[in-house]
């Protein structure tokens, strides 16, 4: 009787792992969930998953049900994945790709996730497809093409240097601050000399190849209306800030159409790795707000020239205080969006949270 | 009592302003009160328009501040402008052309009027200089009266309407198509129906195409079966009327939910795997000219936007309805 009994509860046990399992879950057990999450949605089928009963999930900023959007249309996994592991919140985000459709129509998309895990179950769920993004649609193969994240993501920082939470959110949010409404006049000694960005799998620092302009393509038109490319903004004549390095890129002043970075939420921290992740909108918005001076006084007309908001996803590698990798997954939305996390207040606030 | 001329003067104007403020605002009036609120977008300058205090702005779906997002860009009124103006519920719609940075754009725009002032702005832009010039071009007038005899009431208008929504869900060539022979449907300035056959081409055949044709006609669509892949026609918001002249406006959101839902069959049982492959919805504004029952012309923009968004005037659960709402606030 004893022994069934036993027999029984080691049977349970077996069957239901995740719920007999205790205590916080840490960075294989938040990355298994993330691995579980994606092979659901290429099953097209959420039921397999431990969801919580209170579930919210959000999909480019949008509330739905799980099952619907990128559920039906997932088709495979990619092989870049980059994870910020926060087992003190329960929080796992990652930047990586995956495939969409089927056959000849199959298309590889980036894409950035962040799950949030109470008691082995998943309790939030936020996705961010980019199907357009800076790179026009190339972004998941160009992050494929380098094939695994820089080594940098995943050294660990000697425990003595390791930064608090709140220091490592600090630094990530002085880059926001320093891009909204840039004016090539603050204090940007928070980049480390080495640093270099990635947004949508090119680089954006020290590459005079890259082209802003593939960045300002617009949504196609309706049925019956033939494809309308945006003409590219003009650049500053002379003045190719992908040629620079991160703190030469802000120290110019260029980016003051970036007019407001709102809803800015840290949602993943990596203390042992000193990484910080997490969800911005970039709100351009245009008009007088693109002409400007530069820092060394040159007369500026730059940015996009309509309004024009980016969400995005972007993590920060941080040591000793300073920014020395950034990586950013963007694409196009409604001016003014929100993230489907916020208030409206908290939403349109330029205010870390 | 005799009055101080300053006197009468402070009663004279204080009747005017009464007077103005009461009542309701005909045909006239409410069309002023678009380019009213235009000129004010054009000058940068909220406080140019009768916005009142506590006035909902949404554009494209957000809420923004007043002075935001169009406000800085707008420089300037196109040719093309056609109004559904609903005077019994106070509501003026308004599609046309502008120019934005220099550059053709279509608005479709909503105000209430309340108080004879702007109580609530709807502003949708749809952003390709084709399709601006196209309705600028081709575009529809729709100022004709209808026949008072002829005249169908506003419930009705909206059902007839509303068909045309539910026609086009999940498609399936068996409904029930309120067209009328000479339909024809313009989308983003150009002709989505009707299309003349090019030289050397062959009309596509409905009982063999795998995909519709711009070419057939507004119930050919229809009868197709071929539209299936519009997954979800949703927060079907009609937000004025004009039975006088039998039209009806609408803002709502097309979803194509891709994967399995693209694997369907026409009316004659073939197979036919059609529509956008990866998640796709489409913002609209869409207008109908209506007489006896009958759908005769279509105007809409659209707009690629996040699958699922709302539209900032509905909950969650409308908001993913495919229920036809009167939205127009009509007693």
């Amino acid at each position: 009787m004893r022994i069934a009994a036993a027999l029984a509860l080691a049977l349970a046990a077996l069957a239901f792992p995740q719920a007999t399992k205790s205590g916080p879950c840490d960075r294989a057990c938040l990355e298994s969930f993330a691995d579980q999450y994606m092979d659901a949605l290429i099953a097209h089928d959420p039921r397999g998953l431990p969801l919580s009963a209170k579930l919210k999930n959000t999909e480019n900023g949008q509330r739905l049900d799980p099952g619907d959007g990128f559920w039906r249309t997932a088709t495979a996994k990619g092989k870049y994945r980059l994870f910020v592991d926060d087992p003190q919140t329960g929080n796992v985000a990652m930047i990586t790709t995956m495939t969409e459709a089927t056959g000849p129509q199959a298309v590889q998309v980036p894409i950035a996730i962040r799950l949030k895990i109470e008691n082995r179950q998943i309790a939030e769920i936020e996705t961010f497809v980019v199907r357009t993004g800076l790179s026009g649609g190339t972004g998941a193969k160009e992050l494929e093409t380098l094939g695994n994240p820089n080594p940098l993501f995943l050294s660990a920082i000697p425990p003595a240097e390791r930064a608090s939470r709140d220091d490592l959110i600090k630094t990530a949010n002085m880059y926001f601050s320093a891009l909204e409404k840039n004016d090539g006049k603050g204090n940007y000694s928070f980049f480390a000399d080495d640093c270099e960005r990635l947004e949508d799998g090119q680089q954006t620092t020290h590459n005079p190849n890259f082209r802003t302009g593939s960045g300002f393509a617009a949504a196609p038109g309706g049925r019956g209306a033939p494809k309308q490319a945006e003409p590219a903004p003009p650049p500053v004549a002379g003045f190719n800030p992908a040629t620079l390095g991160c703190k030469e890129q802000f120290a110019s002043g260029y980016f003051h159409f970036v007019t407001r970075i709102r809803d800015r939420r840290f949602v993943a921290v990596d203390t042992e790795r000193g990484l910080v992740f997490s969800f911005v909108f970039f709100d351009h918005a245009a008009g007088k707000y693109r002409s400007y001076k530069m820092a060394d006084g040159t007369d500026a007309s730059s940015g996009p020239t309509r309004p024009w908001t980016w969400e995005l996803a972007e993590m920060f590698k941080i040591e000793n205080g300073k920014i020395r990798r950034v990586e950013a997954l963007l694409d196009q939305v409604p001016y003014g969006m929100l993230s489907g996390w916020s208030t409206w207040e908290e939403g349109m606030s330029s205010e870390p949270r | 009592m005799r009055l101080t001329p300053i006197a009468a003067a402070v009663v004279l104007a204080s009747m005017v302003a009464a007077q103005s403020k009461s009542g309701s605002c005909d045909r006239a009036c409410l069309e002023a009160f678009v380019d009213r609120y235009l000129d004010a977008v054009i000058a940068h300058d909220p406080s140019k328009a009768p916005i009142a205090k506590n006035a909902k702005f949404i554009e494209n779906g957000q809420k923004l501040p007043l002075g935001d997002g169009l406000w800085n860009t707008m420089d300037g009124k196109g040719t093309y402008r056609l109004f559904v103006t609903d005077t019994e519920a106070q509501e003026v719609t308004f599609l046309g052309s502008i120019s934005e940075e220099k550059t053709p754009a279509m608005i479709a725009l909503r105000l209430k009027i309340a108080n004879r002032q702007i109580a609530e702005i709807e502003t949708f832009i749809q952003r390709s200089p084709s399709s601006a010039q196209g309705f600028e071009r081709i575009g529809y007038k729709w100022t004709d009266p209808v026949p008072p005899s002829e005249r169908m009431s506003r419930e009705d208008l909206i059902k007839v309407a509303n068909m045309y929504f539910t026609g086009m869900q999940q498609n399936d060539g068996k409904g029930v198509y309120p067209f009328a022979d000479d339909c024809n449907r313009i989308e983003n300035g150009s002709n989505s129906t009707n299309q003349p056959t090019p030289p050397g081409q062959k009309r596509p055949d409905p009982k063999t195409a795998t995909g519709y044709s711009g070419q057939w006609g507004c119930k050919e669509q229809f009868d197709s079966g071929l539209l299936h892949f519009v997954t979800r026609i949703r927060d079907r918001r009609f937000v004025a009327v004009d039975p006088e002249r039998g039209l009806v406006f609408s803002f709502i959101f097309f979803d194509h939910s891709g994967g399995d839902t693209r694997n369907f069959e026409t009316p004659d049982g073939r197979k036919v795997t059609a529509g956008p492959a990866q998640l796709w919805t489409w913002q609209l504004a869409e207008l109908f000219q209506i007489e006896k029952g009958k759908i005769h012309q279509i105007e809409a923009i659209m707009e690629r936007v996040p699958y699922g968004m709302p539209s900032g005037w509905s909950d969650w659960e409308s908001g993913l309805s495919d229920r036809g709402k009167d939205a127009t606030g009509a007693k």
